[in-house]
């Protein structure tokens, strides 16, 4: 059943076929009931007319034989009465009356007892048919008392002629019988007197046989009853006369035959459709005269309609055929129609499974199906276009995308990886650490040391992404490039500023701070550019003043200021971006600089400055409270401790010398010494003796314009850690340290003559400073004492 | 500071002693200047007894190098010390240079 | 009922006459009272099933043609015995030929009257009222006199035509024969138009079988053995209704009766109840006593009797 079901679920064409040819058989056996039914009711009235009109033929042609009869009757009577005193005449009567009528069965003209005389108790004038002769006899007699007969009585009784019930005559002489009915009616005197009765008797075969032979239909068949209901004519032959049309009814009661039973007994006329023999038959009953029989036609109700039911059958089996044909035809059409659906649904399913070029079948068509057809054809051109477009799309995003891992790997290799600690200096301690919110980020740091300086900076370009890790390159390589020949924050910054503001069209900015602490002496300059100012985490924790100034990249004419600060042993300066104080958590809420000096000054009261545990504590912090939301910015910390003990000086010598070429044995006797003093083998003695040499000549051959005199000051000091020497002069400003390099690998005919004083020196001494100080320039160089153990 | 400048075996050779710093540059400078005449022949540097160098002395190495170079000579350095070798290190000049 | 006298007086002197024709024939010929139906169904089983021959009696059944009635023939010796209703073998032994009653078989009487159009037989003073021509009615005629109805009897021949063709006001009816036959010609029964005799002081036994006293002094080991198995016959039939319904329609067949199936079936269940004493709710098959002398009384009392016939008279 279930298979069934699923096979018109998936079958359009059937159940579609189906709904059509089912409505077509609702109309069709409405119209054809409609039918059916005005012409079954037509052959029924048709079956009623002719069945009445038979049943008064035959009823017409009964009663013509009976009006005889009763004509006859009166006849004799009369000639009886005109003659009553002669016996033997009534002999005559009764023989003339059956020999005028050659049908009737039997005729008396019975008296009553000793009516005459002579005759004695019994006269009875009876003649009757014997084979083709008459035979007339005198009938009454002790075995035949006719006074009890019915026809007999029932004339007196009913006080008029009637006709008796049917009955067996007895015929003695011939010890036959035979059924008869008798139309009989009293003999009365001039005084009224009763005298006898006139019978005369019809055979009820002949009455039979004209009844039953009434057959309008090949099955229908007659039946006369009597007053009592007694069958008299019954196809049925062990019916008649031995059983009533109510002894039936008596065993199993039928209301319809009774009710048939009693119209019939009270003589009425009519039809009446009921179940007979288990048959629906239509009977139609009738009296017969004025015999108290009445007849009926019994006509199966199949009989009836045999005609009109063959023609219904016929009529249903060619519909039933055509609508079968009907159904077959539309499967088989609808199925033809809808084939290319079932192509179309094919070649979606292959280009469902990716086959994006399968060929469209071409339906020549115009129809629904062929639109259909064509906005799939539509429908796979942009699919295969936009697939094409999607692979593209993605693998341009692949490669932006592997090209933004390389720029995030680039980024980040820019930024310095190896950060000092104790372990590697004994001035200072640094860490730092960038979280990009992207692949790449706006955020940058950057520190070198140079010349017993530390230089640094952090900055945060406006925006994210490639176009401010683009600004942020950029920023740090102009830093790079600006602070190798600048040593001076503000300087430093007023130069990126310039040079960035000139090549920046896309209006970004940075904001930026700069550094450079002198590591010997813990003086920290700076330059702020619109960035958060500092905190300082020592002996307790505070800001670091910030002048306004503004981001990099706006003006390129922009003058920054310089600030100054005393960093002392211990105190770390916490710098950062403002991902740090706008760390935003899932509702949106800021880290802020509470939050930010909570952290610190928790720090510090655990002595926990230190720069690695520091931006530990603050990025445990800033997850802790972000929580589970997304970095909305670019998050870049940066701790620098500074940590220089200062040692006490163990020697200090002093040496002035006039700005004479010709005093450079002097200066060398006098670093030959120093580094004897010191304790310096001879390989380092002659480096330093070379350095020292090279920035005194330095001086001497362009501190001072040419014919003026000038002296050059040498300090040597010494601790256990280091050898200093300190050359002064009060000529115009020079820094060496920012000359350009040299390029040691250069052939001989490609090397320049000069620039090779400032190497030499950088590459024999352990660090060199300028500094600018009071007019003077003053220039340190300086050298570990690692002595031969 | 002592230059001696000596032909030997067809080689010029140039026998330096002493300290060659700023003060002595110019002297030295001067002292070597016939080396850059010599033609067709190799030069020879003997630092042997050099015992302290400083730019203005390579300065005037390089000046000869370039000269002697530029005709198609070869310029020898002979007998350096480790401490003046180191200056030559430092300086890139040790590549220029051929030590015999 | 001067037509009655008549009769009753023609048959007395058939009797007498023939009385000394009757030869010592070793078979009993025994004629019911009517045509073949279930009223005498114990007879047919008892010859049917061989009860008869098993009590070592020679019978023979013979039923009554319309130029013989049962007790023409038995006046004439053509048979041995017959059914007699109590009232008839009262009126028999009154008129000179005694009877003897050898077996019977009815213990209530089966007597109705039927009336016309719904009415209420008591009420119909003078009404014409059926009553068969050969006897039986005596009853009827008593009640109608006491009770003063002053009926106008209708004797007839066949049955129930008049009073169905409505020539009669009334007709008297056997419960167990013409009743039925009233029913099957569609006649509707209320307990307002049939009068039941058995029921108003009249419930006098019926059938019986009788044998002249000639012959029953002369063959009373037969009459004796003849009417044991009669009763047994009843006995049986009383046991197997269906069988024995089965017995009657052979025997109605073979006299072409006409009737049915249906109406011999109603018959023969009325006639087993009929044989069922109302006070001891047995079969008794004894003629009773008081039975008689009601009887006998009010058929005096009405002059049907000249005399007072007495139980013993009838007893063997």
């Amino acid at each position: 059943m279930k298979k069934i079901i699923a096979y018109f679920r998936h079958k359009l064409s059937v159940r579609v076929s189906l709904w059509v040819v089912f409505f077509a058989a609702i109309i069709f056996n409405v119209a054809l009931g409609f039918l059916f039914y005005q012409a079954r009711e037509a052959v029924r009235q048709e079956a009623v007319s002719r069945a009445t009109q038979i049943l008064d033929k035959t009823s017409l042609r009964v009663e013509g034989i009976l009006n005889r009869v009763e004509v006859a009757s009166n006849m004799t009577k009369w000639l009886v009465l005109r003659h009553s005193e002669q016996a033997d005449s009534m002999f005559v009567y009764s023989r003339g009356l059956l020999l005028n009528n050659p049908d009737f069965y039997n005729c008396s003209i019975a008296f009553e007892p000793y009516y005459f005389k002579d005759k004695g108790r019994y006269f009875s004038a009876y003649t009757k048919h014997d084979g083709d002769s008459i035979r007339t006899i005198q009938g009454g007699s002790d075995s035949y008392q006719y006074f009890f007969a019915d026809w007999y009585l029932m004339p007196q009784l009913l006080e008029k002629p009637c006709w008796t019930e049917p009955y067996m005559d007895l015929d003695v002489a011939t010890n036959t019988s035979e059924m008869v009915t008798s139309y009989c009616q009293t003999l009365t005197d001039n005084q009224g007197q009763l005298i006898g009765v006139i019978n005369i008797s019809l055979s009820l075969n002949w009455l039979s046989q004209t009844i039953s032979a009434v057959k309008p239909y090949p099955n229908s068949y007659s039946i006369m009853i009597g007053r009592g209901g007694t069958y008299f004519v019954h196809p049925d032959t062990t019916k008649i006369t031995r059983q009533t049309i109510f002894t039936h009814t008596l065993e199993q009661p039928d209301t319809a035959l009774t009710a048939l039973g009693y119209a019939m007994q009270h003589g009425e006329e009519g039809m009446k459709h009921m179940n007979i023999g288990s048959k629906d038959s239509y009977v139609f009953y009738k009296p017969l005269g004025q015999t108290g029989c009445s007849m009926a036609i019994v006509c199966p109700e199949s009989d009836i309609f045999s005609g009109f039911d063959r023609l219904r059958r016929t009529i249903m089996t060619i519909v039933t055929v055509g609508l079968l044909l009907m159904l077959y035809l539309f499967i088989r059409i609808i199925t033809r129609e809808l084939k290319p659906l079932h192509r179309l649904a094919k070649e979606a399913e292959a280009i469902a499974s990716g086959k994006f070029d399968a060929p469209l079948p071409d339906f020549q068509r115009v129809d629904e199906i062929g639109q259909l057809s064509h906005s799939f054809g539509n429908m796979q051109q942009s699919l295969v276009k936009y697939i094409e477009e999607l692979k593209n799309t993605t693998s341009q995003k692949a490669s932006i995308e592997r090209d933004l891992r390389i720029a995030s790997a680039i980024q980040m290799g820019m930024l310095p990886e190896k950060f000092p600690t104790r372990d590697d200096r004994d001035d200072v301690q640094l860490f730092a650490s960038l979280t990009p919110a992207k692949e790449v980020g706006g955020d940058l740091f950057d520190f070198y040391f140079r010349d017993e300086k530390l230089f640094f900076c952090i900055g945060d370009v406006s925006g994210k992404g490639v176009p401010a890790s683009l600004f942020m390159a950029v920023t740090r390589s102009t830093f790079r490039t600006v602070s190798a020949h600048e040593s001076m924050p503000d300087r430093i910054v007023t130069i990126m500023n310039k040079t960035i503001a000139d090549m920046n069209k896309n209006h970004m900015f940075v904001t930026l701070f700069v550094g450079v602490l002198d590591l010997p002496t813990g003086r920290l300059r700076y330059c702020n550019a619109g960035h958060d100012a500092p905190l300082l985490v020592g002996a307790g924790v505070g800001e670091l003043p910030c002048d306004s100034n503004i981001p990099v990249g706006f003006m390129p004419t922009w003058k920054y200021s310089l600030q100054e600060a005393h960093i002392f042993t211990g105190t770390t300066i916490f710098l950062f971006t403002d991902g740090l104080t706008e760390a935003m958590d899932a509702e949106s809420a800021l880290f802020q600089m509470e939050r930010v000096n909570d952290v610190a000054t928790q720090a510090l009261s655990q002595q926990q400055q230190e720069p690695r545990q520091l931006i530990a504590r603050m990025t445990e912090a800033v997850h802790q409270f972000v929580g589970d939301a997304e970095q909305s910015d670019d998050l870049t910390m940066m701790a620098i401790q500074y940590i220089k003990q200062q040692s006490d000086v163990r020697m200090r010598k002093s040496l002035v010398l006039s700005c004479d070429l010709q005093e450079v044995p002097r200066l060398n006797d006098f670093v030959e010494e120093v580094c004897q003093t010191v304790g310096f083998e001879e390989l380092v003695t002659m480096q330093v003796k070379v350095a020292v040499e090279e920035a005194v000549v330095n001086v001497m051959k362009y501190a001072y314009p040419p014919g003026q005199h000038g002296d050059v000051t040498i300090e040597a000091a010494s601790n256990d850690v280091r050898l200093k020497f300190t050359i002064i002069d009060s000529g115009k400003p020079f820094d060496p340290t920012v000359q350009a390099e040299v390029d040691t690998t250069l052939s001989a005919n490609q090397r320049n003559i000069g620039g090779l004083g400032i190497h030499i020196m950088r590459q024999n001494m352990d660090s060199i400073n300028y500094e600018r100080m009071d007019n003077l320039n003053v220039l340190t160089l300086r050298k570990k004492i690692i002595l031969n153990s | 500071m002592k230059t001696t400048i000596q032909e030997i075996d067809g080689n010029m050779v140039a026998i330096l002693e002493g300290s060659l710093d700023t003060a002595a540059a110019a002297d030295t400078e001067k002292a070597m200047s016939p080396l850059n005449d010599v033609e067709g022949k190799d030069i020879i540097i003997d630092c042997t007894d050099l015992a302290y160098i400083s730019s203005a002395g390579l300065r005037i190495f390089l000046g000869i190098l370039q000269n002697a170079q530029a005709k198609g000579g070869h310029v020898y350095i002979k007998g350096i010390n480790d401490t003046v070798r180191g200056i030559f290190t430092i300086t890139g000049f040790s590549n220029i240079f051929e030590f015999m | 009922m001067k037509k009655h006298k008549v009769y009753l007086f023609l048959f007395i002197a058939m009797v007498a006459t023939s009385h000394t024709l009757s030869a010592q024939d070793e078979t009993i010929v025994f004629t019911p009272q009517w045509t073949a139906q279930a009223q005498f169904a114990g007879y047919y089983v008892a010859e049917a099933k061989g009860f008869y021959r098993e009590a070592g009696v020679k019978v023979r059944i013979e039923h009554p043609s319309a130029t013989q009635p049962a007790i023409s023939r038995l006046s004439q010796n053509q048979c041995q015995a017959t059914t007699l209703q109590l009232c008839q073998a009262l009126e028999i032994v009154d008129g000179g030929i005694p009877l003897v009653n050898i077996l019977q078989t009815s213990m209530n009487n089966a007597m109705v009257i039927v009336s016309a159009r719904g009415k209420d037989p008591l009420m119909q003073k003078g009404a014409k009222v059926g009553i068969w021509s050969v006897g039986f009615g005596q009853l009827a005629i008593c009640m109608s006199i006491k009770d003063h109805l002053d009926y106008e009897w209708i004797r007839f021949a066949q049955n129930v035509n008049l009073f169905v063709a409505g020539a009669l006001d009334a007709t008297l009816a056997m419960s167990y024969n013409e009743y039925y036959q009233l029913v099957q010609a569609g006649i509707q029964m209320t307990d307002k138009n049939v009068y039941r005799f058995c029921d108003h002081g009249y419930n006098v036994q019926e059938d019986g079988v009788y044998m002249t006293r000639d012959y029953y002094v002369q063959h009373k080991e037969q009459a004796r053995r003849f009417a044991q198995a009669s009763r047994k016959g009843w006995e049986w039939a009383a046991q197997h209704p269906d069988e024995t319904l089965d017995i009657v329609m052979q025997y109605v067949d073979k006299n072409h009766i006409a009737t049915n199936r249906v109406m011999q079936r109603l018959m023969l269940k009325e006639v087993l109840r009929l044989q069922v004493d109302r006070e001891s709710k047995k079969r008794e098959f004894r003629l009773r006593p008081d039975m008689v002398r009601q009887a006998s009384r009010l058929m005096v009392e009405n002059q049907m009797l000249s005399r007072e016939i007495t139980y013993e008279e009838l007893s063997n």
